[in-house]
């Protein structure tokens, strides 16, 4: 029924143009359809018909966001950002007139532009002006189109100005974080920082300036910029949330930014992903990333090229996370319902981070609705979950409140087995965010976090651990182009053993570790060309390496109690990011630690050799004060040069030291790890990476592409002496070992991002190798040679697809491949007492067989209607769709005397999960 | 926490299946690497017996038979000089002469070995410890339901100890399993060899320290379980419990072992690493020798159990399920040509009938045992 076979064009004048479109209501939702689709619809369903010619409207979508149901709105909403005009006649019919403004009369603070009317600009621009006055900042809505900043009187032709603002959410009032600005015609742009927060300079005169972010309708306003002033812009939701969409940087960052080896990934696309067992999760999304591992199936745990599981600092809201890890590492400990986005920096990490050497994992979770009550819900197989949010002072002030919890004790005892019976396993984890605008110069907000694991395995033996984070951070406007922001962060971690079966011998065993910082940040913006950050951070730690007690009266436990261990971290940065011209930019940083390791506390000293206890030759008692001083500066680097306006050159180089390590001698974190503070035996760790990357967009930024190479040293990596003890071990220095590490990989990356098919593929080739060599053969693994570390997987292929069949029913799938993890076989076997043992030499000189995974889900939502209690949402996600055996291990075991080997799978078959979420 | 910790992530996922389904399979690896090294497995004790060193070498993974180091002068030397010399009384095996070497607490022991290719090794010198008397040995009837539903019954050895010095410590148990069974035929001829007696030997490690405890005291500690997957507890059963006072060394020794046996490859378990003894070469520290020459103080505790004290539900096959007779007219010499046995022959109504077993282990207990009724047993 295509009614336009030759150009149409109209030109009406002042006729009674959309008059007649403005109150038609739409019946049908149409979000997502193409136009052609779109005009075939109306015809059937709405019986308006659509003239065009389908050249023009070719890459049009329709966007239609929930709750609008005006055809003249829609039309705005899809065709503007094409630049398309069009015109709806008395009797119903619509006419697409391609570039070409029609013009019938001129809307309230509405502009075509290209129109050439200047008088009836400087009318609208009068008016606005007036308007300014009375309440600056504006606050612009989506879909009004020109601003006047400052009083034209005052305007000094030529002069830079400086033009600054904040981006929030139309639907939430929360700020949008790393939204980018840009002036078109300047050819110059910035990112909004934590508040939603940007800064400007340019001349005096008119500019368009697009602001877009993920998720988010972009958004093209005509400014005319007289003085220096402030312009605050709501961006709506490009789809709703529910439905969600796939943005895995930021558009045209890709190849514009300076940064690189970073990953953002908001909460639309966490939510995307199937989920393992129904609950979606950040920390298996992020593993879908190009250079970031696991060793297996249910580890918790990742790491991010070649670095082990300790050496990514995890931050909720700044706050350190030291256990991720729900049920062993099947689910992590953030609850998606919270979070807005996490930012994953595999190289070129910035100044303002430090304390781990290869990765930084930040999370955000979201600000409360500051305009309405609001909430979700939602039940999984596993766990159940509530969010509420709303404002505390409206437009002002807001709260989110979530809580998640199991019923999985309730479920495992529904087994008959016995070993079921006496196992307990649930977590529960609670998240509250409070944030307040003071005035448009100060804004505080307010985070915390608790989470708790318990579990008992079929043994008198429980286990229980929790994590209690916290920050409060300040944030002053000194003035449009320096802010700051002053936190104060908390995070304590505790574990609890605790046995109570044979009364005799019942204990428990605690640890703790509790992390005090307080930090000071800068960021100045002198001009477009420059943005400076400073800062300093002062970091306590206090560890209670582990306490053993006897329970109950009847116990003979003799009570343990390791001596507490105290530092004190110092570390001050300054960073610059300076844009030479359009193609090159560099990004300088260097960030100086001062680590101190403080008494009291009674040291062993050793003769000179190895450390080992037969060595142990004095024990010194240190008072208040210094025992052991680390320090040294880290270097960061960065470097961009766009080769042309899709194509980009970057490279990258930085130092990290670490002077926290999680003392784990297993192949994945296990709840019991502990985490140990560079002392005089123990150094920190040193790690420097260099990366090269080569990026290029195609079809207006839609598809990234990008290729990453890295090469990657660390110095002083822990490892373990066979047998070692790290649980109450008083001198647990003489059972660790220092080796060094190597990792060296390219990554490949092609992304799609919006639209109806969307999603990634990555291709990553990576090796990561350990060489330990110690001068004694107790201090030596593979003979002094270099190893595959447990998670060298050389290649890694994963691709994630969403497609959106209509506006209620979409499809995700995921494809994961990787080579099998490395593994000891036994190299001999021998009998003794009766029985054969395995004798192994060669680490990890084998491997699993490789991994393979499809994991689907189809996701339905509720029906349309706007007005309604609440939205629905049902999910059926499969997990290993093809139901492939993946080896999660091959072991070797002697049993009633026999050696004999094992591989052991934990999915052997497709695990479908239905979810059902509710939103309101 | 290590294999349970599997099973409960197994049970999760399949709560949304409802399904059972085992994940661990059997897997016979193809391991092309051989390291051919020398293994010490040695015990001194203060107990007047024989004492054995037994000299082997490691075997390929696939490989079913053993290979001994045959031709080695071994000899263990004390604190005080005196020189005690084992003859091999077969291949491998070097035994010592029990009137003239009895180990005393308090002394220390050393193990010397030159094979045959003029290497000459040797052990640490290890203090024998006078182990404590075991105080009560005791049981604890058992029961509970595997994941696949099956029904697991039977006894819990368990046992407690104490040393009032407190200067044990450190402790491991083995055992020496008797029981009765019976055959389910009998042959004129064969009455004899109704009742036998097997024996097995404990090849599990158990272990324990007292370390961290005010008093040194072993309560209420599990040493085995003997479930009812053998004739074990159809009739009476007995166990003779050897607890050993160990060193921190040997102590440490056997934890490696006893980790490196509970790794089920689960990724809480640490990667998988050699463990070497107490013994090395005397030119050579870095080559690696397997084993370990234990020095011990020993006591014992014989346990009895009888099959009436279990609970009426018990229930353990007999292992002769496999035996049946057959009663045919006739002189059965088909049967016979077949492999049968002729277990008795009859008349009835003037009409032959033989009556025969499939197997002679089914009328004759010797061929798995003993008849000879060992002189401790008690009915």
């Amino acid at each position: 029924m295509r009614r336009v076979g030759s150009i149409v064009v109209f030109i009406m004048l002042f006729a009674n143009h959309l008059q007649s479109q403005e109150n038609v209501v739409l019946k049908g939702a149409y979000d997502s359809l193409t136009f052609v689709q779109f005009a075939d619809s109306l015809y059937s369903f709405e019986q308006i018909r659509i003239y065009y010619t389908p050249e023009w409207v070719r890459e049009v979508v329709v966007l239609q966001p929930t709750g609008v149901d005006k055809l003249d709105q829609v039309l705005k909403n899809s065709l503007d950002p094409f630049q398309i005009s069009w015109y709806g006649d008395s009797g119903g019919r619509i006419y697409i007139t391609g570039s070409t403004r029609i013009k019938t009369e001129l809307p309230e603070r509405f502009f075509m532009e290209g129109s050439g009317n200047e008088r009836a600009l400087v009318e609208i621009e009068k008016s606005l002006q007036e308007i300014e006055k009375e309440e600056p900042p504006a606050i612009i809505p989506n879909g009004k189109h020109l601003v006047t900043i400052g009083n034209p009187a005052r305007r000094i032709e030529t002069e830079l100005v400086v033009l600054s603002g904040i981006i929030t959410e139309a639907e939430t009032g929360e700020p949008v974080i790393g939204a980018v600005v840009y002036v078109e015609d300047l050819q110059e742009g910035g990112i909004t920082d934590a508040a939603g927060y940007f800064v400007l300079s340019m001349s005096t005169g008119r500019h368009r300036i697009t602001f877009q972010s993920m998720g988010k309708k972009a958004q093209s306003i005509d400014v005319v910029v007289n003085e220096s002033g402030s312009m605050d812009i709501e961006l709506a939701e490009e789809i709703t949330e529910l439905r969600g969409v796939v943005v895995v940087a930021d558009r045209g960052k890709n190849v514009s930014g300076v940064q690189m080896g970073v990953n953002k990934v908001n909460i639309e696309m966490i939510k995307q992903i199937p989920a393992m067992m129904g609950e979606s999760d950040i920390l298996k999304t992020a593993l879908l990333l190009p250079g970031v591992q696991t060793v297996g199936e249910g580890a918790s745990g990742f790491n991010v090229r070649g670095g082990s599981t300790d050496q990514n600092l995890i931050l909720l809201d700044r706050a350190p996370v030291f256990n991720s890890a729900h049920f062993f590492g099947f689910f992590s400990a953030f609850n998606p319902d919270v979070v807005k986005d996490f930012k994953l920096y595999k190289s070129g990490i910035p100044a303002e981070y430090g304390g781990r050497i290869s990765s930084v994992f930040d999370i955000n979770t979201k600000s409360g609705n500051t305009k309405k009550i609001a909430g979700s819900g939602g039940i999984s197989p596993v766990t159940a979950k509530l969010m509420l949010e709303g404002p505390i002072v409206k437009d002002k002030g807001s709260f989110v409140v979530a809580a998640r919890g199991t019923y999985s004790d309730w479920l495992m005892h529904q087994f008959p087995s016995t070993e079921l019976q006496n196992s307990e396993a649930s977590f529960y984890d609670i998240n509250m965010k409070v944030t307040q605008q003071i005035n448009p110069k100060n804004a505080l907000s307010l985070s915390a976090y608790a989470s708790q694991d318990k579990f008992k395995l079929s043994s008198d033996t429980a286990y229980r651990y929790n994590n209690f984070n916290g920050s409060l951070s300040w944030k002053h406007h000194f003035s449009d182009r320096f802010i700051g922001d002053a936190s104060i962060i908390a995070s304590d971690y505790t574990y609890e053993i605790s046995s109570a079966g044979n009364p005799v011998n019942a204990y428990t065993n605690q640890y703790q570790i509790l992390y005090l910082e307080g930090r000071i940040d800068f960021v100045f913006f002198p001009n477009n060309d420059h943005i400076i950050k400073f800062g300093t951070s002062s970091v306590s730690y206090k560890l209670q390496p582990g306490s053993l007690m006897p329970l109950g009266e009847e116990s003979l436990v003799e009570p343990v109690l390791l001596e507490r261990e105290k530092a004190h971290e110092l570390s001050i940065y300054l960073s610059e990011e300076y844009t030479l011209n359009s193609r090159v930019s560099f990004y300088g940083g260097l960030r100086y630690s001062l680590y101190r390791y403080l008494g009291p506390k009674t040291m062993f000293e050793y003769a000179p050799g190895p450390v080992e206890l037969y060595n142990l030759v004095d024990t010194v008692t240190y008072g208040t004060g210094s025992i052991q001083n680390y320090q040294g500066p880290e270097l960061r680097f960065s470097a961009r040069y766009k080769i042309d306006n899709v194509t980009s050159l970057k490279l990258s180089y930085n130092r990290l030291r670490q002077n926290l390590h999680m003392l784990s001698n297993s192949t994945a974190i296990s709840p019991t790890d502990t985490w140990k503070l560079s002392d005089p035996h123990i150094r920190p760790q040193v790690g420097d990476q260099i990366a090269l990357g080569f990026y290029r967009d195609f079809r207006h930024n839609t598809i990234e592409t990008s290729m990453e190479v890295y090469y990657k040293y660390i110095n002083d990596i822990i490892e373990y002496q066979s047998g070692a003890n790290l649980l109450l071990n008083p001198h647990i220095e003489t059972d660790l070992i220092n080796g060094i590490g190597q990792a060296y990989g390219a990554e490949f990356l092609i992304r799609k991002a919006g639209g109806r098919f969307n999603g990634w593929m990555s291709y990553t080739y990576s090796r990561t190798f350990i060489k330990v060599d110690g001068e004694v053969q107790e201090e030596t693994i593979n003979n002094g040679e270099y190893f595959p570390a447990n998670y060298d997987k050389p290649h890694d292929f994963t691709m994630v697809t969403n497609y959106k069949f209509s506006r209620r029913f979409s499809f995700s799938g995921t494809l994961t491949y990787s080579t099998g993890r490395p593994i000891t076989y036994p190299v001999a076997k021998y009998q003794f007492r009766n029985a054969t043992l395995a004798h192994y030499s060669f680490r990890n000189e084998y491997r699993v067989p490789d991994y393979f995974r499809v994991d689907v889900s189809v996701n339905l939502e509720g029906n349309l209607r706007s007005k309604k209690l609440a939205h629905s949402f049902w999910s059926l996600s499969v997990y290993n769709l093809t139901g492939r055996n993946n080896v999660y291990s091959i072991y070797f075991i002697t049993e009633g005397g026999e050696l004999k080997g094992y591989k052991m799978s934990i999915f052997d078959r497709p695990i479908p999960t239905l979810t059902y979420t509710f939103k309101f | 926490m290590r294999k349970s910790g599997f099973y409960m992530i197994r049970a999760l996922v399949l709560m949304t299946l409802i399904l059972p389904g085992s994940c661990i399979e059997s897997f016979d690896p193809d391991i092309e690497k051989y390291e051919n090294i020398l293994v010490v497995d040695g015990l001194i004790t203060d107990k007047r017996e024989e004492y054995t060193i037994r000299l082997s070498r490691t075997l390929r993974f696939d490989e079913s038979r053993s290979i001994m180091e045959s031709g080695a002068l071994v000899e263990v030397v004390d604190d005080l000089g005196h020189l005690y010399t084992f003859t091999e009384s077969s291949d491998g095996i070097y035994t010592s002469d029990s009137s003239s070497f009895v180990g005393v607490p308090g002394r220390s022991y050393m193990l010397m070995i030159q094979t045959t290719d003029g290497i000459n090794y040797h052990s640490t010198s290890d203090l024998l410890k006078a182990a404590p008397p075991i105080d009560s040995v005791f049981y604890r009837y058992k029961e509970e339901t595997l994941a696949d539903n099956e029904k697991l019954q039977g006894i819990e050895i368990r046992l407690n100890s104490n040393d009032p010095q407190n200067e044990t410590r450190y402790y491991r148990w083995e055992w020496i399993e008797t029981w009765e069974y019976s055959v389910p035929y009998t042959k004129l001829g064969y009455e004899s060899r109704e009742f036998c007696w097997a024996s097995a030997l404990s090849n599990q490690i158990v272990i324990a320290s007292t370390m961290q405890l005010s008093k040194d005291v072993v309560n209420d500690k599990l040493i085995y379980f003997v479930d009812n997957r053998s004739n074990r507890l159809l009739k009476t059963y007995s166990t003779l419990i050897r607890q050993y006072a160990l060193t921190q060394t040997t102590h440490s020794f056997w934890k490696e072992i006893e980790l490196l046996n509970e790794h089920t490859g689960s990724l809480f378990d640490p990667p998988p690493a050699s463990v070497t003894g107490n013994v090395s070469n005397d030119n050579d520290p870095n080559e690696p020798v397997l084993g370990f020459f234990q020095v011990s103080g020993v006591s014992e505790e014989r346990f009895f159990f009888k099959h009436e004290e279990l609970p009426s539900l018990f229930r353990a096959p007999t292992e002769y399920e496999f035996c049946s007779t057959i009663d045919v007219v006739g002189p059965g010499e088909s049967y016979i040509q077949k492999g049968w046995i002729v277990l008795l022959r009859y008349m009835d109504l003037d009409i032959e009938h033989t009556i025969l077993v499939n197997y002679a282990a089914c009328y004759d207990c010797t061929a798995r045992g003993s008849n000879k009724r060992p002189d401790y047993w008690i009915d």
